[in-house]
């Protein structure tokens, strides 16, 4: 009996310990790390060694083990996810993290392969990007370019009319990113909201848990957001791009206009105090002679008073061009944002400020006098003037730069990690420290439950 | 845009504004610089609150704009207090600097008007000093520098010689010096009893000069293009004792995303200004 029992016993802890073993003894997680698009993404660079470096017992697959060229993602989603779940079989228990484009693949491949059990997804489009499908999707005509192309290169004629040379390159550097972006539009649609390859994937979540890292910036702006693209937002000199109003441009501009008012230094004002001194004695019997006496000395002053007003005006001039120059990154600048908030989950709301009513009395007084602007301002616009409240537009979510909050955060995760500060194209850029690090440690020391826990060496 | 605009600004109104500038002596706390006017052969003081926005050049448009420009609609203002003394050299000294209004509306955070706006703006302080021009941001750090050269020199010593005591003469001088402008190849329009509009006729189209007759200065320009559509146009307004307050600068232009025609408009207002 004593022995049947041994025997027994025996048995369980051999059955307990064999079961207990892989959840118990020491094991490498298998990690598959995934980058967005190259027009939309800088990578995880050294992020998987930066997690070893800290213990973390993590193999890359792609590097460690498996050759770089089986993530193609130009193939397409599907296709991509097809490629990458081949390679996995002999691998299990695998971690996706997945940045923007990735994290669709790294979706669709938790749908098709047993392999994967867990999913880390940092900035990725899981409802489309509104401004993607802005900047990419051909729209039929004309030409079937992009609604974004087509502003674009409507700003880009304007700015040629306005002869805007030697302005801030925030119009050419977005030219420059939507150029590559509308090279292939093809890549891009399974971004496009309500795409049918996010339908398939939003109907179809599958079991595999998943968490959600959401990145947002503080600065809102187009340049800045290309800033970060083409010099990691890591320029010592601030922002580079689209810094329109800076003082090197104003400067440039100040001496353009030194050179065009260098030979008259004067205003038609000082000219006309002039003209009244020199007639300020001129009497005559009849108002005909007093015209004429008066057009006798006009025609001695008459060279300086031409070259004087024709400077004032082209001065002037100048002033409107470089209005009209900084109008246009001012409109790209807003028509980009507009866009980036286009989706239906992020809210504008109003807000009244109080301002003068300037908007309001220019347009009381020009409907009242449509034919006589003289009046408008002079009489009309001063008796009008006052305070009144105008609405702001003001964004009620955040964004990375280039997806909203609500494009990022899919339904259904384990857990919704926040990633501020960080433009998209660089969210995965981590070194040690920084606040992906800290995300990712949460997440790896199990904060968002067993599935995600990477053991330490 | 700031330097263009004070300095497009001071070409109409340092010359209009003797007529009614408040006087003061050097020495006056009014001065926000202490000494800045010592052995100057002129000091010039104002406070300017600059706005720009963008409409519908017909207010029946209104109803069309989209949101971007909405957003662009919504005034922006920055505040700044020019102070400089022009030497007999025609070397300026002196700051302009941005300053906070009380009165400054308060744009709610993340305001989508303000991005890649103005408000941004680094440069929050330019230092002249008898020629010598520094530019700083608003932590103070220097951003650039340089000097103002000959051109300038020469500008700001023809500044000073047109500034003198402003001339009257009587209104019926006044007319003929108007109507002495059309032997100069000029047309004149009479618009009412207190506004005339000289029309100049050159290469890109024509400009009307607008003529306050009670001030007897100019106080508008419109300039116009070949196809006599309007390009640009400025009113300097005056208050009712006469002195400037608002300077309105106007840029049309045809919207890249409607086609209808706009303007983006910059207002200046002025005050506390002192000239000696």
């Amino acid at each position: 009996m004593l022995s049947r029992s041994v025997a027994v016993w025996s048995l369980l802890l051999l059955i307990g310990c064999c079961t207990a073993l892989p959840l118990y003894a020491y094991q490498s997680r298998n990690t598959l790390w995934l980058d967005g698009l190259g027009t939309m993404s800088k990578g995880w660079g050294i992020a998987p060694q930066v997690m070893q470096l800290q213990g973390y017992d993590l193999v890359d697959l792609i590097g460690d083990e498996l050759p770089y060229t089986i993530y193609q993602p130009w193939l397409g989603v599907e296709e991509t996810a097809q490629e990458l779940a081949g390679h996995l079989a002999p691998y299990d228990d695998v971690m996706v993290l997945a940045h923007d484009y990735g994290g669709l693949v790294a979706r669709q491949l938790a749908n098709i392969s047993d392999n994967v059990s867990a999913l880390v997804l940092l900035g990725v489009p899981n409802y489309g990007s509104g401004v993607l499908e802005w900047a990419v999707k051909p729209l039929e005509e004309p030409e079937g370019k992009s609604e974004a192309r087509v502003f674009v290169d409507q700003l880009k004629v304007m700015k040629q009319a306005f002869d805007c040379e030697g302005d801030c390159a925030l119009i050419e550097s977005f030219d420059n990113w939507l150029g590559e972006l509308t090279d292939s539009p093809h890549l891009y649609a399974p971004m496009f909201p309500e795409s049918p390859v996010l339908d398939q994937l939003n109907q179809n979540p599958g079991s595999v848990p998943y968490v959600v890292i959401y990145g947002t910036v503080e600065d809102y702006s187009l340049s800045g957001f290309l800033n970060a693209f083409y010099f990691s937002n890591l320029s010592p000199f601030g922002n580079i791009i689209g810094d329109c109003e800076a003082f090197l441009s104003n400067v440039k501009k100040l001496r353009r206009k030194r050179a065009l008012i260098k030979s008259v230094v004067s205003s038609l004002n000082g000219f006309l105090n002039n003209l009244k001194k020199s007639i300020s004695g001129i009497s005559a019997d009849s108002p005909d002679a007093l015209v004429g006496a008066v057009s006798s000395i006009l025609q001695q002053h008459v060279q300086l008073m031409f070259e004087q007003i024709d400077a004032i005006a082209k001065y002037h001039e100048e002033v409107a061009k470089d209005m009209r120059c900084l109008l246009l990154n001012k409109y790209l600048e807003s028509e980009w944002l507009v866009h980036v908030l286009s989706d239906n989950s992020v809210n504008l709301y109003e807000l009244a400020i109080w301002v003068p009513s300037y908007s309001t009395c220019y347009s009381l007084c020009t409907e009242q006098f449509p034919s006589d602007p003289y009046e408008a301002f002079y009489d009309c616009l001063p008796a009008c003037l006052g305070e009144e409240p105008v609405y702001a537009y003001v964004i009620e979510d955040k964004h990375d730069g280039l997806l909203s909050r609500a494009e990022q955060v899919l339904e259904g995760a384990q857990k919704v990690y926040h990633l501020p500060q960080r433009y998209h194209f660089v969210e995965p850029r981590m070194q040690n420290g920084s606040l992906l690090n800290d995300i990712l440690v949460q997440i790896f020391e199990g904060d968002a439950g067993p599935a995600f826990v990477v053991p330490k060496e | 845009m700031i330097i263009s605009m004070w300095r497009s600004l001071l070409l109409l109104v340092v010359f209009v504004s003797c007529l009614s500038c408040r006087r003061g002596t050097f020495d006056s706390p009014k001065w926000a610089i202490e000494g800045l006017c010592e052995g100057k052969k002129m000091c010039v003081q104002l406070d300017m609150r600059m706005w720009h926005f963008v409409g519908p050049a017909q207010a029946a448009d209104t109803a069309l704009v989209p949101l971007t420009e909405r957003a662009m609609g919504v005034p922006i203002s920055s505040s700044w207090r020019v102070s400089f003394a022009i030497d007999a050299n025609g070397l300026t000294s002196g700051v302009i600097e941005r300053k906070y209004a009380d009165n400054e509306p308060q744009y709610p955070e993340g305001s989508l008007g303000l991005v890649g706006m103005s408000t941004d703006d680094p440069v929050h302080r330019i230092v002249l000093s008898r020629g010598d021009v520094q530019w700083f941001d608003a932590q103070g750090n220097e951003l650039a520098n340089g000097w103002q050269g000959d051109e300038e020199t020469a500008w700001w010593q023809m500044f000073i010689d047109q500034l003198h005591p402003r001339t009257y003469v009587s209104d019926t001088l006044f007319q003929a010096l108007l109507t002495s402008m059309e032997s100069l190849g000029l047309s004149l329009t009479h618009v009412n009893n207190r506004i005339a509009v000289i029309k100049q006729v050159n290469n890109q189209g024509y400009v009307n000069w607008v003529v306050d007759k009670q001030l007897q200065v100019v106080c508008g320009m419109d300039a116009y293009d070949a196809d006599g559509i309007l390009n640009h146009s400025q009113r300097l307004i005056f208050n009712s004792s006469g002195t400037p307050y608002l300077y309105w600068f106007r840029t049309f232009y045809d919207s890249p995303l409607t086609g209808k025609r706009m303007i983006f408009h910059r207002v200046a207002e002025i005050s506390n200004l002192f000239i000696e």
